[in-house]
Order: structure tokens, then C-alpha cells, then sequence
């Protein structure tokens, strides 16, 4: 019975003078929650308040932005022909012409792309005709 | 002056304004409450800082029913028993035999006077596991088997840590007091 007394009251004095007792912080304690808070706050979404989310959002939409506005190079051109047919324009390999060669080189260029075009376009015809006459 | 219900709202939402009331106005006494838990005022302070930001991001869990000052304090003691499980491999273990050095038998204390920092200084002093079982306990007013729920240990291992804490304040209460009749114009 006494040692129960003697536990309510240890109890009693512990409990009166310590329940309520308050201690003043270190000022620095409420400067060192406010970051913290301010950090926590900044990765956990809230639609009232600018945070992490956000910023990834903004990130990404800049990026894409990016990618959609520069402009993409086209290399291969296509001519159309008078007839309608496409022709292939190979690029020749550059060659290094004297100038007082330059008409003659150019004179054969020309007259070697027209006998290729006949020669496609008689290949086609052939070929049409021959798949007429099946 | 804001009331209780609008720092409530307020926090909530997140405001600042109302979560630096909160602080203003509840800091010191969840200080109080966290200095029974630590070993020294730094240690209480981190544990108050953790609190802080539970009951920030948490105070919607906050029903109405019961009062708020109990409700900010559970969330404090909660806090504080994290923090032991968290530094419980970190913490150097002490025999409780280096402690119990005198048998004081059956002691009263009903008529003496012990100031509250005298008692924390009592609390800082005891093994940790030691001053956890007590506070919750003797203060708190937890049940064994709740404690040994909340601490991860067995009922008898909260009982007999119980009765080991009482001895050894037992025993630093006797030593303020026969220091107090040696000196009576001190404390």
C-alpha cells in the first residue's frame, strides 16, 4: 500500500509540475522551421501555391516548345517534269572546268541528260504500250 | 488575435500568417513537452521542429473532438518516440546497475518542493528507454501494454523499466534534498 502511495505521488509531482511547464525556444528554432516548412512545402503539390510540380510542368513545356519551333532541313528536292513524269536530278560530283572549256563542258552535260530523259521516257512508253497490248 | 479555429483554417490552407500564430502561441509549451523526452534543450528543439511540420502538414486529421492542446501534444509525443526508434542503434547503451546505487526503500515527496527544471534535469539524467517508459507513463498516463505497443517492446520490459526509472529518481530526489538541507538558502 505504501509503495503504491509513494508511485501516485512521484507520479502526481512529475505530472503537476512538468504537464503544463513551458520552455521559451532558441530564436533561431522558428527561422530554421520556416525553411524547412518552406522547402517541405515546395515538393508537395498545392494548386494554391507554386511548387516542385510546377516548375517540372514549366520545364517540360519550354522543352517542347524547343523542339516543335527550330525549323528541319529537307535535302531531297523533287522536280516535277513538264510531262508529269518525276525526274531524279543526280547531283554530279563537282568538277574543276577552265573557263574557256566551260560551254563546250556544259554543251555536253546537257546533251547527256537529254539522251538519259529520252531513254527513260521510251523505256516507260514501251513498257505502257506493251502492258496495253497484254 | 486570432482564435484556435482560424489558425486551424488558416494552417490548412497553408497560410503563413496563421502558421507563424501557431508557432507563437503553442511553441513554448510543446518545448515543455519534448524537453521530458530528450536529453538536452537541442535535441528537444529538433523534436520540436519535426512536430511542428507534422501538425502543419497534418492538422486537417485535427477533428474537433477533444482539445486542441491535447491533440498538439499527442502529435509531440509521437514525434518524440520516432525519434528514439530513429536514434536507437546510435544511442551507447548504459547498464541500468551504474545507476541504482542506493536503496532508498519507500519515500515520500509529498511535501517537498522541486522546481521543474530541477525535475527535467532528474528526466535528461535517465537512460533513454528508461525516461521514455516514465514520461508516458507517469505523466502521459499510458497504460504498459500501450507503451510496449508504442515502443516496440514487451509489457513486462515496460514495467520493469518503469520501476527501474522510480528508483533511480528516487534516488537523485533524496541527493537534491539532502543537498537542500545542507544548504537551505539555495534552490
Amino acid at each position: 500500500m505504501d509503495s503504491e502511495r509513494e508511485d501516485m505521488e512521484l507520479r502526481e509531482l512529475f505530472r503537476t509540475r512538468l504537464e503544463n511547464t513551458g520552455i521559451d525556444p532558441d530564436p533561431s528554432v522558428n527561422a530554421r522551421l520556416m525553411k524547412k516548412l518552406a522547402r517541405r512545402e515546395f515538393v508537395t503539390f498545392n494548386p494554391a501555391r507554386f511548387n516542385a510540380y510546377y516548375l517540372g510542368g514549366l520545364v517540360a513545356a519550354g522543352i517542347a516548345a524547343v523542339i516543335l519551333l527550330s525549323p528541319s532541313e529537307k535535302r531531297v528536292l523533287q522536280i516535277p517534269d513538264k510531262s508529269a513524269e518525276q525526274v531524279e536530278v543526280l547531283v554530279q560530283e563537282k568538277t574543276v572546268v577552265p573557263n574557256n572549256q566551260k560551254e563546250e563542258y556544259n554543251e555536253g552535260i546537257k546533251s547527256s541528260t537529254e539522251q538519259q530523259i529520252t531513254s527513260k521516257t521510251s523505256e516507260r512508253t514501251a513498257g505502257t504500250i506493251s502492258a496495253i497490248n497484254k | 488575435m486570432m482564435s484556435d479555429q482560424q489558425i486551424i483554417e488558416g494552417c490548412a490552407r497553408h497560410d503563413r500568417r496563421s502558421q507563424q500564430v501557431l508557432y507563437d502561441k503553442y511553441s513554448r509549451f510543446l518545448l515543455g513537452v519534448c524537453m521530458r523526452y530528450s536529453i538536452d534543450k537541442e535535441e528537444a528543439e529538433d523534436i520540436l521542429q519535426e512536430s511542428f511540420l507534422k501538425i502543419y502538414f497534418n492538422i486537417k486529421e485535427y477533428s474537433g473532438t477533444g482539445s486542441f492542446t491535447g491533440w498538439l501534444r499527442k502529435v509531440a509525443v509521437n514525434t518524440a518516440i520516432t525519434h528514439y526508434h530513429k536514434n536507437l542503434k546510435h544511442r551507447y547503451h548504459v547498464d541500468i546497475d551504474e545507476y541504482v546505487s542506493v536503496e532508498t526503500g519507500v519515500t515520500s515527496f509529498e511535501e517537498d518542493f522541486f522546481t521543474s527544471d530541477e525535475l527535467y534535469n532528474v528526466l535528461n539524467e535517465l537512460p533513454t528507454g528508461y525516461r521514455m517508459v516514465f514520461n508516458l507513463y507517469a505523466v502521459e498516463g499510458y497504460k504498459h501494454k500501450e507503451i510496449a505497443e508504442m515502443l516496440s517492446i514487451d509489457t513486462n520490459t515496460s514495467k520493469s523499466q518503469y520501476s527501474r526509472a522510480k528508483a533511480v529518481i528516487r534516488d537523485k530526489l533524496e541527493k537534491l534534498r539532502a543537498l537542500r538541507k545542507s544548504y537551505p538558502g539555495k534552490g
